[in-house]
């Protein structure tokens, strides 16, 4: 019994709520404080849907981290973030930054459970889980950005095509 | 040696952001943000201050000697003028109804897009030079000084505003923030301060009557593209007519369908309604852009763009004018025709010469939006529709900011969507009909150079698609707006990929049974009918 209390992945399930919504709080903090309290708030995903799907995207995250690790699903919910961090007022570094932050949240939120050091190795595996993960947003991050400079590239495009026309027409 | 930082320097980051307060917080002007300056030569072509070479981007913009003087002024001469605009400034209590009812702050968190604080820019400057509390105790009575800091916030957050009105839904008070940005950008250009996006459409307009500059005999040629199109894909040939004295009705589209897609799909559908039902109306190739982004601009110039269709209408001696899909067109009509070159006494109050419906609502702009005209067709039972043909797309729609907002045109094209198609489904609830989330791109703001913006400022309307594609796959946004059809394309692209967007009457068009059509096998996009659809951008 005494091991199972101190299993990770039973300590993640049993603390999630308050380790999720710290987690949620922190990554709210790159938003000015006006802001991260609105976005922190509201319910309805219509009213807000930078705070909604940032903490529906933490939640997947958290259960795959945490629980089932499917790679498809975390894509999807790290896509889910990532698609409106990387059209934020954010450097890269911060885009993914909140990925760091849930080793921060772990580490502090469970800092007497995990002091006993019986479930070091599950720390560190889940770590490494996090800092693949790190990776994954490093590589949807960055195909945010080459989507919006190609939509951009396509709108130049466009309009050369119809002032080709438009002279076409003039001559 | 320098001094490095120690590692757990560098590993160290601040997530918090300044802690300044929003009148010491200055502009930064990032890519991807803000939008290129006006080209001199379109600000001399409408004779707009202050032509010159200058970008956003640089510390000096080149402003007149006496810019101040001038803002100021304009600002007093302003408040003289329109009442509504004194009232905005007064009446205020920021009890904050409409902080979050902005698409650019749900989607930015820019505190600065707050319709509250965006017209405290303005505000806060009234208040120095205009109120006794202002002027004596300054920044504790919420007032400051006009530097050109404080010019530059204006620039950025001005032209990041789409004025899409949704935010007055909400206020109790019934300030229009939208009015605010009209009369912050109508200063601005006092000083020569306007984007190109705006102020080169507005010169093309001016000089050759649409937004693009088309000459008549390129518009012309470029319409026959359409009719040859329609030709290939039903089998009936249609016979335009440009400039024709005594036709009942003259037509005016937004001339972004002409050229661009989906919008051009979207011109074909109405040119073959009208074509069926035997309407006599005629195109104008000198009024021949129903967009007037003089609304973007000034009140004058707004006047003077709108003043080309009814100066054609009375040339041409038509009837009636029936506008195509475009937004912000029906907000100049509905809210400032009328008072701007109304009333219209030289024409006739809209009538249909096929159902015989008055269109009294109009008598006095007497012009009338085409789904307005195609729902009475089709309550009238006048036109054979097929809309199996549209089975491939599950529709929803996406109402446009001005004809919502600014006209009510609400229940029209859901009447015309629901006998096109077999299947639309609604957006929640509070993403549609007045409380509809713009597009991220209207008020001039549709450019590529902000395109980082535009996906912000549009992720609340994209949310909602997102939505109702993975509740109930819906695969089409449907809008009639011109501007709309040019910036929710890539829009879906970035947010919600396998949406596609089309105008109402490109759904018209392909379910329309035309008298000696042949079978039809495409669409008006060259798709075979029933097929999945590329969905490249």
């Amino acid at each position: 019994m005494e091991q199972a209390a101190l299993d990770l992945k039973s300590l993640l399930t049993d603390n999630k709520d308050t380790l999720l919504t710290k987690w949620f709080h922190l990554v709210l903090e790159t938003y000015p404080k006006e802001t991260a309290r609105h976005f922190g708030n509201q319910k309805s995903q219509f009213a807000n849907p930078i705070g909604h799907n940032i903490f529906e995207g933490l939640d997947e995250i958290y259960d795959e981290l945490s629980q089932y690790a499917n790679e498809d699903r975390i894509f999807k919910a790290l896509d889910r973030i990532l698609r409106i961090t990387a059209v934020q007022d954010l450097s890269p570094s911060k885009a993914v930054s909140f990925l760091f932050l849930l080793k921060r949240v772990v580490r502090e939120g469970l800092a007497e459970e995990l002091r006993e050091g019986k479930c070091l190795q599950e720390l560190l595996d889940f770590e490494d889980k996090v800092d693949q993960s790190i990776l994954l947003a490093f590589n949807i991050y960055l195909e945010c950005r080459e989507t919006i400079y190609k939509m951009r590239l396509h709108e130049v495009k466009t309009r050369c095509d119809i002032l080709e026309r438009i002279n076409q027409y003039n001559n | 040696m320098a001094k490095l930082p120690k590692t757990e320097e560098l590993l160290r980051i601040n997530f918090q952001p300044p802690k300044t307060g929003w009148q010491e917080t200055p502009v930064d002007f990032k890519p991807g943000t803000w939008l290129y300056a006006g080209k001199a030569e379109s600000l001399e072509t409408v004779g707009l201050a202050n032509p010159r070479q200058w970008s956003p981007e640089d510390e000096d913009w080149k402003l007149p000697e006496n810019w101040k003087e001038i803002i100021l002024e304009g600002l007093r001469e302003r408040l003289g003028k329109f009442r509504s605009l004194q009232l905005f400034m007064d009446t205020c209590v920021r009890c904050g109804a409409c902080a979050d009812k902005c698409h650019f702050y749900l989607g930015s968190g820019d505190p600065k897009n707050m319709p509250v604080l965006r017209a405290e820019l303005l505000r806060s400057v009234y208040r120095k030079d205009f109120t006794t509390a202002g002027k004596i105790f300054g920044k504790f009575a919420g007032a400051r000084e006009l530097t050109p800091a404080v010019l530059k916030e204006w620039f950025y957050y001005f032209f990041q505003c789409t004025e899409c009105r949704r935010c007055s839904v909400f206020c109790p008070y019934g300030i229009d923030t939208a009015e605010i940005t009209m009369i912050g950008r109508e200063l601005l250009n006092l000083v020569g301060l306007n984007i190109d996006w705006v102020v080169t459409p507005v010169a093309n307009c001016y000089k050759k009557g649409n937004h693009l500059g088309i000459q008549p005999h390129g518009l012309v040629d470029s319409f026959e593209m359409l009719t040859d199109d329609i030709a290939d894909i039903t089998g009936v040939q249609l016979d335009l007519s440009f400039n024709r004295k005594g036709a009942e009705v003259l037509f005016v589209p937004p001339s972004g369908d002409v050229f661009a897609d989906p919008g051009t799909h979207s011109l074909m559908g109405q040119l073959m309604l009208m074509h069926e039902v035997g309407l006599d109306y005629t195109l104008s190739t000198y009024a021949s852009e129903g967009g007037n982004f003089g609304l973007f601009t000034s009140h004058e110039m707004m006047k003077r763009l709108n003043s080309k269709i009814y100066a054609e209408a009375k040339r041409l001696g038509v009837k009636w004018i029936l506008g195509g899909e475009c937004g912000h067109m029906w907000r100049v009509i509905n809210q400032y025709m009328d008072t701007m070159n109304g009333p219209a006494d030289f024409l006739e109050v809209p009538v249909s010469a096929i159902t015989g419906t008055r269109f009294e609502h109009a008598k006095s702009t007497k012009m009338i939006h085409i789904t307005e005209f195609t729902a009475d067709l089709i309550q009238n039972n006048k036109i054979k529709l097929d809309p199996s043909r549209n089975n491939k797309h599950v529709v929803t729609y996406h109402d446009s900011c001005n004809p919502a907002r600014a006209m009510g045109l609400l229940e029209e094209p859901r009447y015309i969507l629901k006998n096109v198609c077999n299947n639309f489904y609604e957006m929640p609830e509070e993403t549609i009909r007045e409380k509809t989330f713009c597009c991220g791109g209207g008020a001039g703001l549709g450019a590529d150079e902000n395109m980082e913006m535009r996906m912000r400022g549009g992720l609340p309307r994209a949310n909602a698609v997102k939505y109702v594609h993975e509740k109930h796959g819906v695969n089409m946004l449907s809008c009639v707006c011109a501007i709309d059809r040019a910036v929710l394309p890539p829009l879906m692209h970035y947010w919600v990929p396998d949406v596609n967007v089309c105008g109402v009457h490109e759904l018209v068009g392909n379910a329309l049974v035309m008298k000696g059509e042949k079978e039809r096998e495409e669409s008006l996009r060259f798709e075979p009918i029933g097929t999945e659809e590329d969905n490249d951008v």
